[in-house]
C-alpha cells in the first residue's frame, strides 16, 4: 500500500513518480533520475501543480521487484541530490575562488596575496 | 568552557557519501577526508554557527570543511593543497609509448592492439620515422622522459630500439632531462646482446604474467605452438642475472579464468621474486572486445575477486612478507597524503596527451595507448598528428587534445562533480568513446566508473575499519618499505 503511494504503475513495467518543484530543483531531479539510465529509459514532463512527473520504463531484463526497488531509491536519490545541490549553492562560490587562485601563474598569486 | 566568538559559520565546499554502517564520509576539495555520525552530518549542514558544532568544530576547520568570519585563510590554505595536489599538471607529456611494431610473437586472445602475424614487417617502424618521433619526444617541456617501447613485441624490431634510445640520449647530451627507457616485452625471446645494451643503458622491462603456467599460456598463446610460460621464466631469469632482480616489474591482466584464482596468482608473483601486482582487469579493446564471451566477466565479479585478493595481500603483509597491490597504492598515496600522483589512465583532466602520448610504427601520434588501439580497429577519432608532417605544437596544441581536457576533468563531468571519490578518481575519456560512443562517457553504465567505486567502497571499508595494523601495511606500501610487527614470521 505504502508503494502505491509513491510510485504509480500505469501498465506493466511503466511507472511514474511525481516530485513537487516546490521541494526539489530539476537539477537534482535530472541528476537523480540519470543513474537509472543504464537499466531504465527515463522520461521527464511538467506534470500539474508545479511539479515534474519521471516516468521509468524498465528495459530488458528487469524484474517488477528489481523495477520497484530501483524507483524508490529514486525517491531516495532526489533527497540526497537536492541535498548537494544545496551545498553546492552554498560553497559553489568558494569553490570556484579556490579553484582559480590554485591555478594562477605563480606571479598572479604573489600579487593577490 | 570553551568560549567562541560569535561568529557566523561558513561552509567550505567538500563532497560527501553515505557509507553502509560507518555514517557519512565526508571528503574535501583535497581528499583529505572524515567519517561523521548521521546525527553530525545533520548538525554540521544545518548549523549557522560554530557553538552549534561543538567538540566537531575544530577538527573540521582543522580539515577546511568550515570556517568563522574570514574565510581567506582556508582558502589560500585549500587552493595551496589543491595546487600541490595536481602538480601532475605541471610537467606537461612525461610518457612517450612508442610502437617499435605491431607484429607479435604471440597472439593473445586479450590482446588491446589486435597485433599482427611476426611477418608482416610492414608494420615496423622505419628508422625516418624513429628519429621524427625521437625528435618530437624531445620537444616536450617535462623535466622528465621517460620512452616506453611497446609492440606488438618491440624486441622483434631490436635495431630501431637502439636507434631511438642513441638518439634520445644523444639530444638529451644538451638539454639535461630525466630521461630513461623501459622495453614493455613479452620475454618470448632474449638476446645477450640486448641484454648488456639495456645495461649500459639502464633499460628496463616491464613485461606480463597471468599466474601458474596453465594460466599464462592459457591466453598469452605463441604463434609457434609453444609453451610462452616456459620462455617467459626462462628470459626473465636470463634479464634478471644481468640487469639486476629489479630489473623487469610484471603485469597481469584478469581474465574470467584466473579471476577466481588470484591468490594462486599473487603466490605465484611471489615465487618468481615479484613484490607488487596490479589487479588489472580486461580492457574493451581490440582482441578483448571480440572474445568478450569467453574471456570476459561482470564488474561485479571483479571487485569480489579484488577484494578477496587485496585480504589476502594485506594477510601476507601481517606475516612480514612485503608485497603490494599497486593500483590501491596508488589510491592509498591520493587519500592519506598530500601528494601529487599522477597516472594517465586515472587523472582529471585526463592524463591522455597531457601526460602521456603514443607514437604508432607508422608515425601516428594519440593521446593513449587505447587511441591507437580504437584505430587498429578502424576508427582514427582521437588521431593527434603524425610525426613525418606535423610539428609538436600542432600535434600537442591541436584540438583533440584540447577536447580530451576540456571533457576529462571530473569536476564537471554529471555525477562525478557530486561523487566523494571525485579529488582520488580521474577521467578516461577514450574508454569512455569505446565504452559508449561519447567521450564524456554515461556513469551509470559505465564499467570504469563501477569498478572503481567498488575498489575506493573497499579501500575506505578497510580504513574506517581503523585496524592499527593494517593501517601499517598501508603505510608501507606508500613509503615502499617493509613493515616489522611483533608476530612477523621473517623477524
Amino acid at each position: 500500500m505504502q508503494q502505491k503511494e509513491l510510485i504509480e504503475e500505469l501498465s506493466p513495467g511503466l511507472y511514474r513518480v511525481v516530485f513537487s518543484l516546490d521541494i526539489y530543483s530539476q537539477e537534482a531531479l535530472l541528476s537523480a533520475s540519470q543513474r537509472l539510465n543504464d537499466r531504465f529509459v527515463v522520461k521527464i514532463d511538467p506534470w500539474e501543480n508545479n511539479s515534474l512527473s519521471v516516468m521509468l520504463q524498465g528495459k530488458d531484463g528487469i524484474s517488477a521487484d528489481d523495477a520497484k526497488n530501483a524507483i524508490l531509491g529514486l525517491i531516495n536519490d532526489a533527497l540526497e541530490d537536492q541535498v548537494r545541490m544545496n551545498l553546492m549553492e552554498r560553497t559553489g562560490n568558494l569553490r570556484e575562488i579556490i579553484y582559480r587562485h590554485a591555478f594562477l601563474p605563480l606571479e598572479e598569486r604573489k600579487k593577490n596575496i | 568552557m570553551t568560549v567562541y566568538e560569535k561568529k557566523t559559520l561558513s561552509l567550505l565546499p567538500f563532497q560527501y557519501k553515505k557509507m553502509d554502517d560507518s555514517g557519512v564520509l565526508l571528503v574535501n576539495l583535497c581528499g583529505e577526508f572524515r567519517i561523521l555520525t548521521a546525527d553530525e552530518f545533520s548538525k554540521l549542514i544545518n548549523a549557522k554557527y560554530p557553538e552549534e558544532l561543538g567538540e566537531l568544530y575544530y577538527p573540521l576547520k582543522g580539515m577546511h570543511i568550515v570556517a568563522d568570519g574570514d574565510v581567506d585563510l582556508a582558502v589560500e590554505l585549500l587552493s595551496v593543497k589543491l595546487r600541490s595536489k595536481k602538480a601532475y599538471l605541471k610537467s606537461f607529456t612525461s610518457l612517450h609509448m612508442v610502437v617499435a611494431t605491431a607484429r607479435c610473437n604471440c597472439i593473445c586472445d586479450y590482446c588491446q592492439a589486435s597485433s599482427s602475424d611476426t611477418t608482416a614487417h610492414g608494420m615496423d617502424m622505419t628508422p625516418e620515422i624513429a628519429e621524427k618521433t625521437v625528435d618530437i619526444i624531445m620537444q616536450s617541456p617535462s623535466p622528465g622522459i621517460k620512452i616506453e617501447f611497446q609492440g606488438g613485441e618491440p624486441t622483434l624490431n631490436w635495431p630501431i630500439i637502439e636507434l631511438i634510445v642513441k638518439r634520445a640520449e644523444e639530444i638529451n647530451k644538451t638539454l639535461g632531462k630525466d630521461l630513461s627507457f623501459v622495453i614493455c616485452s613479452n620475454l618470448m625471446h632474449a638476446e645477450e646482446k640486448w641484454a648488456y645494451f639495456c645495461k649500459e643503458h639502464k633499460i628496463s622491462f616491464s613485461t606480463s604474467l597471468d599466474g601458474p603456467k596453465d594460466c599464462h599460456d592459457l591466453h598469452r598463446i605463441s604463434r609457434d605452438g609453444k609453451s610462452s610460460y616456459d620462455r617467459f621464466i626462462k628470459n626473465l631469469e636470463f634479464y634478471r642475472s644481468i640487469l639486476g632482480p629489479g630489473a623487469c616489474c610484471a603485469l597481469l591482466t584478469i581474465t574470467k579464468d584466473n579471476l577466481n584464482r588470484l591468490p594462486e596468482v599473487i603466490d605465484h608473483y611471489r615465487e618468481h621474486g615479484f613484490r607488487k601486482i596490479f589487479l588489472r582487469s580486461l580492457s574493451p579493446y581490440g582482441f578483448a572486445v571480440k572474445n568478450n564471451d569467453a574471456i570476459g566477466y561482470d564488474v561485479g565479479d571483479f571487485i569480489k575477486a579484488y577484494r578477496e585478493a587485496l585480504d589476502y595481500i594485506i594477510s601476507l603483509n601481517l606475516k612480514g612478507i612485503y608485497f603490494a597491490e599497486l593500483y590501491t597504492e596508488l589510491l592509498l598515496m591520493r587519500i592519506l597524503t598530500p601528494f601529487s600522483t599522477g597516472f594517465v589512465d586515472l587523472q582529471s583532466p585526463s592524463g591522455a596527451g597531457i601526460s602521456g602520448a603514443v607514437y604508432d610504427f607508422n608515425g601516428e601520434v594519440y593521446p593513449a595507448d587505447e587511441g591507437r588501439m580504437l584505430a587498429r580497429m578502424g576508427n582514427k577519432r582521437f588521431l593527434m598528428g603524425n610525426v613525418l608532417q606535423d610539428s609538436y605544437d600542432k600535434i600537442f596544441n591541436g584540438e583533440v587534445i584540447r577536447e580530451l581536457v576540456r571533457n576529462s576533468c571530473v569536476e564537471n563531468l554529471s555525477l562525478c562533480a557530486h561523487c566523494a571519490y571525485q579529488a582520488y578518481c580521474g577521467a578516461d575519456p577514450v574508454r569512455y568513446y569505446a565504452e559508449s560512443g561519447d567521450i564524456r562517457g554515461r556513469r551509470p553504465a559505465s564499467e570504469f566508473c563501477r569498478k572503481n567505486m567498488g575498489v575506493m567502497d573497499y579501500i575506505f571499508e578497510k580504513l574506517l575499519e581503523n585496524n592499527e595494523e593494517v593501517i601499517k601495511v598501508f603505510w608501507s606500501w606508500i613509503h615502499q618499505e617493509d613493515i616489522r610487527c611483533d608476530n612477523c614470521e621473517s623477524n
